[in-house]
């Protein structure tokens, strides 16, 4: 299982427009073309998660993520925002890039944790937030994550 | 949507995060990721989560309530379970043909007793 295998072109946006977190995240949410009542209770969910404490994990790159009942499938987006805006990151650095990742409560292929994992480990590593800034096309963000075969 | 079903939604999202949180069998558990990754403390994320649970079955109309007491103690899956493709997801029965595919009502399915939520 590789991450390539989780996004598709039209779950990538490189250019938000959100000023805030919260617009932000609605945005990301709208990558999944969710009917408008499933958009809201997943909005809710993802700040339940962000008040325990911000998945802004550093060094511009944020990984917001929930499960609910309102995806019938594992389901993640990656979006970019320049200028960065602040997110209460754990290095309290503006972000810029973020992935969304979501599924339901009852995974039969369990792929939530892994792709989590998957995600982070991709993010530690040193020179992505470069890479995800020089990005032009979401196909190039497709080739950054074959390239690193995470 | 049924308000009520909102509100169920949302409790059982609760406490699925809560109780991923309070996994710790998993090869790479969520409360590894939450506390390496994200640097939060899973037992005061537990605590947060159980308030904001309490609170939400609080306003849970009272017939809704006692359903839902009833199948959140006896079905692990949860007491609302999303009915995909007509299938419940609670017990793998295929819905009756003649029930509307809406989340306006609240139903609840007839073969394991949890409340549906219709997913597209
Ligand atoms: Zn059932």
């Amino acid at each position: 299982m590789e991450l390539r295998e989780f996004f598709s072109e039209d779950s990538i946006k490189l250019d938000l427009a959100g000023k805030a977190k919260d617009d932000v995240l609605k945005e990301l949410i709208g990558l999944f073309n969710l009917p408008e009542k499933s958009e809201g209770i997943l909005f809710k969910m993802l700040k339940r998660r962000e008040n325990l404490g911000s998945t802004g994990i550093g060094r511009g790159i944020a990984i917001p993520h929930c499960r609910s009942l309102v995806v019938n499938r594992l389901r993640v987006a990656f979006g970019r925002k320049a200028p960065p805006i602040d997110f209460k990151a754990i290095d309290d650095k503006p972000v810029s890039y973020f992935f969304l990742i979501v599924a339901p409560p009852l995974e039969v292929s369990n792929q939530y944790l892994p792709v989590l994992g998957k995600i982070a480990q991709l993010c530690r590593e040193s020179d992505v937030p470069e890479r995800l800034r020089a990005i032009e096309t979401p196909a190039q963000f497709l080739e950054l994550l074959s390239e690193k075969q995470v | 949507m049924h308000p009520q079903l909102e509100i169920l939604l949302e409790l059982q999202d609760l406490k699925a995060q809560m109780l991923e949180m309070e996994k710790r069998d998993a090869e790479y558990s969520s409360r590894e990721i939450e506390e390496d990754v994200f640097r939060i403390s899973a037992e005061e994320a537990i605590v947060q989560l159980d308030t904001k649970i309490q609170e939400m079955e609080a306003g849970l109309d009272p017939d809704v309530a006692a359903r839902y007491r009833l199948v959140s103690g006896r079905r692990p899956r949860g007491s609302v379970v999303p009915v995909v493709d007509g299938i419940c997801y609670g017990c793998f029965v295929a819905m009756p043909t003649a029930m509307t595919r809406s989340n306006e009502t609240l139903r609840w399915c007839e073969g394991c007793g949890s409340f549906v939520y219709f997913v597209d």
